[in-house]
């Protein structure tokens, strides 16, 4: 693995720890097991900052290092993760979002107009890190040893890190620098040209009483917290010349524990009060201390327990193998941790292309298919029997490719329904059901606008304040709930709320006002509903930034429509709102049915088709105008295509009728003759023929015609208004059953 | 700024450079003063230089006069005593009330 590819793996992996992150972060209130959420929040931090450092992204691992810093607290149980903090945590992952964004070749560029940004996250973070008090030193313990446990990122440092960002310089000058004509406090103002001492600490213990000392020795010594943008040679050049005479150790910024007991270890001198200093030179923060001291008892017990982290940091620099083995170990303890499946990453456009081509492959199999047949010859009818059923599974792999689980759009509106909420200063929780619900990719991209749209009207119009919301009798947290599941060949994607739903009233007179509908128009309840679909309807009294302005819905079902869906709405009053969005599976190829008119073709998605009957002498009732018939006790509303289609002279022997059911509804469409199971690869149709009701798409059969793709929504709506509402109250009720 | 609230008390006056170079014989004089078991003064006005060894020398002045409790001022603090103290973080230590001079070059860096 080379150094590109590490690094676009990175790039890779950032992405879903960050996505990770946030969906442990929203889901945290609801998780059972939270303890292991935090630990999974603070792997995410770390990883990305273990993999950011080698590749010496300084500016990701210090901003990264506070958020560890803070989450570590988190982990030892000094501080819950509450609201507040929540929030702050998900600033942070979004921050280091940008960052990772903004990588330019081997450094962050971040815009002037973020540095401010991350200024104020990285005081409220050490906010948390300076108010933390003490923690009992098992807990403390515990959670240095979950970090060894687990291996990805043990390569790269194993003992957790200190919340200091600047670099610690310990110095004990021999006692005759002074005699070598060299004045320790020479060095100290050459290092404060180097950066800003902001702390130091003169340490006197070693000066012995007034009989014994010599004056012409040093006896002095310095622990310093200094701030600087200067490397670690250059911080050592500046005691070049009593290099060979004191006692220097330079720890940089984010030392590790090890290194501090280090230097507790071998500065011969009173642990405790040195620890001391360290600590009121703002190198390490009390509790860190007391960690430390444990540890180090810890280290003297266990003997030559040594931690495989000083290594690494002992040398340095990790070389280009360490960091191949360490992608590799990170990349292995994923795997056993998240059993995530193993995936390749794909071009999207490969992948249409591949789809296109198999399209074509499916028409011109079914022109084989076809002359084979006419050709007669048994041996090649079987070859070509058998490349059809191949072609069709090709199809089907080739389909499932582009199939992408909803679940990870849904989850995205998580975070929208927490910020919309708390801007609305509303308390609102979002349920996601069926995330596992397959659909097409190129379907799912185009959903998430409109159902973007839905979302945030669920939370500005639907979920009353707080206040209103007693009122009603209802628990103070408003539910939005996303669902979505599969129903006769189509996807339904719901988004309900328990909000006020639609005031139909209001809806109606608004309608009236704006001249949408005639004063005299009596309604449906489910037509009032539907004119909040209308253009530039909208009741609400103010324009918010989140809606109102009413262009909202109709480009909704616009959107929808684009994609062969539908959308409808139900409304209860005070009580809430559910719409339900109806889109096809795919857009590209269906297993359709086919149907014969005449010598026209049509198909429909097999998916939608109930069954087939024939139309006999007893259900031959809709020539006198009544266009339905009794189907075991149903009311069956039907439309002969022939005569939908203006086909004149199809006057076949036998009719059939083919029953469609599309959603709640169900109607039937009287052919001349059934053509079978058909793969259809749907063409779209021309501006001139997109427009024509009750008609989708076209494809091209084998023999070179052309069928058309019945749009089976709006011929049953079509239906439906032409029979008037009592037919399609009886079918609706009907189909309730 | 001379609180000579004690005529007894034992003025140790350095001057000149306080120094490696004088600090063994400021040091004899240091230990004479501290021996009385009296309130001692030390007077720094006079001290146009001072380095480490001189600053060990202050340092040990002012343990040895907690240790026997003896009191013990300091004054007269000049530019470059004020600056090594203030490099070192010991303006603390040493507790005494310092004068700044009329002239803050402002080379004093952060405590």
């Amino acid at each position: 693995m080379n150094m590109e590819q590490a690094f676009q793996t990175f790039l890779a992996e950032s992405t879903e720890l960050l996505q990770d992150m946030e969906n442990k972060l929203l889901g945290f209130d609801n998780c059972d097991d939270p303890a292991e959420s935090v630990n999974s929040i603070f792997r995410a931090v770390h990883t990305i900052k273990g993999s950011a450092g080698l590749f010496g992204l300084d500016d990701i691992v210090a901003f990264t290092h506070v958020v560890e810093s803070v989450l570590d607290e988190v982990r030892s149980g000094s501080f819950v993760l509450d609201e507040p903090l929540i929030n702050l945590l998900l600033q942070c992952k979004d921050y280091i979002g940008k960052m990772v964004d903004s990588i330019d070749g081997e450094a962050v560029l971040m815009a002037p107009e973020d540095l401010p940004v991350q200024a104020a996250l990285e005081d409220a973070l050490f906010a948390y890190l300076n108010t933390e008090h003490s923690t009992s030193a098992a807990t403390a313990l515990v959670g240095i040893d979950d970090a060894d446990n687990y291996q990805s990122v043990s390569v790269i440092e194993s003992d957790s890190a200190m919340a200091n960002e600047n670099w610690h310089i310990s110095v004990y000058f021999g006692a005759d620098v002074l005699r070598n004509g060299m004045d320790p406090l020479s060095f100290l103002r050459y290092l404060a040209t180097l950066g800003d001492i902001v702390h130091i600490e003169t340490v006197t213990d070693d000066l012995p009483g007034i009989e014994d000392m010599d004056a012409e020795s040093c006896y002095l010594g310095y622990e310093i917290n200094f701030h600087s943008s200067a490397s670690k040679s250059q911080i050592e050049d500046v005691f070049e010349f009593v290099r060979e005479d004191c006692q220097l150790k330079i720890l940089p910024p984010y030392a590790k524990v090890s290194d501090f007991i280090e230097i507790i270890d071998n500065i011969q001198n009173d642990e405790l009060k040195l620890g001391e200093i360290l600590v009121r030179c703002g190198t390490l923060t009390q509790r860190e201390l007391d960690n430390l001291l444990q540890m180090q008892n810890a280290v003297k017990e266990g003997g030559t327990h040594r931690l495989i982290g000083e290594i690494v940091v002992e040398d340095g620099l990790a070389s280009s193998e360490v960091v191949t083995a360490a992608l590799h170990r990170q990349a292995q303890g994923k795997k056993a941790k998240e059993k995530q499946a193993q995936t390749v990453r794909v071009d999207a456009e490969k992948l249409d292309h591949l789809i296109n081509l198999i399209g074509e492959l499916v028409i011109a199999s079914a022109g084989i298919e076809s002359e084979t047949h006419l050709a007669g010859i048994a041996s090649l009818v079987e070859s070509a029997q058998t490349m059809t059923r191949l072609v069709e599974e090709v199809r089907e792999s080739a389909l499932n490719l582009r199939m992408v689980q909803i679940g990870e759009t849904f989850n995205r509106f998580q975070r929208v329904v927490r910020d919309v909420s708390k801007e609305l200063g509303k308390d609102i929780d979002l349920q996601i059901d069926g995330a596992d619900t397959e659909l097409d990719k190129t379907v799912i991209e185009k959903i998430s606008d409109p159902l973007m749209h839905l979302v945030r009207n669920s939370i500005d119009h639907g979920i009353e304040s707080p206040a209103l919301r007693s009122q009603r009798n209802k628990p103070a947290t408003g539910n939005v709930k996303l669902n979505a599941y599969h129903e006769s060949g189509t996807i339904v994607i719901e988004v309900s709320d328990d909000g006020g739903g639609l005031n139909r009233e209001k809806i109606l007179q608004k309608a009236r006002a704006n001249g949408l509908v005639s004063a005299e128009a009596e309604l449906s309840a489910h037509d009032i509903n539907q004119l909040i679909f209308e253009a530039g309807f909208s009741t609400a009294e103010a324009v918010s930034n989140i809606s109102g302005r009413g262009v909202g819905m109709d480009v909704v079902r616009r959107n929808i429509e684009a994609l062969r869906g539908t959308v409808e709405i139900d409304s209860e009053y005070t009580v809430g709102t559910t719409i339900r969005i109806r889109l096809p599976l795919t857009l590209a190829i269906i297993d359709g049915f086919m149907m014969k008119v005449g010598d026209a073709f049509y198909v429909v998605p097999l998916d939608i088709v109930e069954e087939c009957i024939e139309l006999n002498a007893n259900h031959s009732v809709g020539h006198d105008g009544r266009s339905y018939i009794n189907l075991r006790g149903e009311v069956l509303p039907f439309i002969r295509l022939g005569d939908y289609f203006c086909q004149s002279g199809s006057n076949a022997k036998r009719e059939n009728i083919v029953v469609i059911k599309y959603g709640s509804l169900k109607a039937g469409f009287v052919v001349d003759e059934l053509m079978g199971e058909f793969q259809t690869v749907i063409k779209p149709l021309g501006p001139l023929f997109e427009r024509v009701p009750g008609i989708s798409g076209s494809t091209i059969l084998g023999s070179g015609e052309v069928a058309l793709i019945l749009d089976a929504s709006s011929l049953i709506h079509l239906v439906m208004q032409r029979d008037g509402k009592a037919i399609s109250a009886a079918a609706q009720q009907s189909a309730l059953h | 700024m001379n609180r000579s609230k004690d005529n007894a008390s034992l003025m140790f006056c350095p001057q000149g450079d306080l120094t490696i170079y004088t600090a063994q014989q400021h040091k004899e004089q240091l230990l004479l003063a501290m021996n009385n078991q009296a309130p001692v003064q030390i007077n720094l006005a006079e001290v146009t230089d001072i380095d480490t060894a001189g600053l060990q020398l202050l340092i040990l002045a002012k343990r040895e006069s907690l240790r026997r409790n003896i009191a013990l001022n300091i004054t007269g603090h000049t530019r470059v005593v004020i600056d090594v103290i203030e490099l070192c973080n010991l303006s603390g230590f040493f507790g005494d009330p310092v004068f700044i001079p009329s002239d803050t070059s402002d080379k004093g860096t952060s405590a």
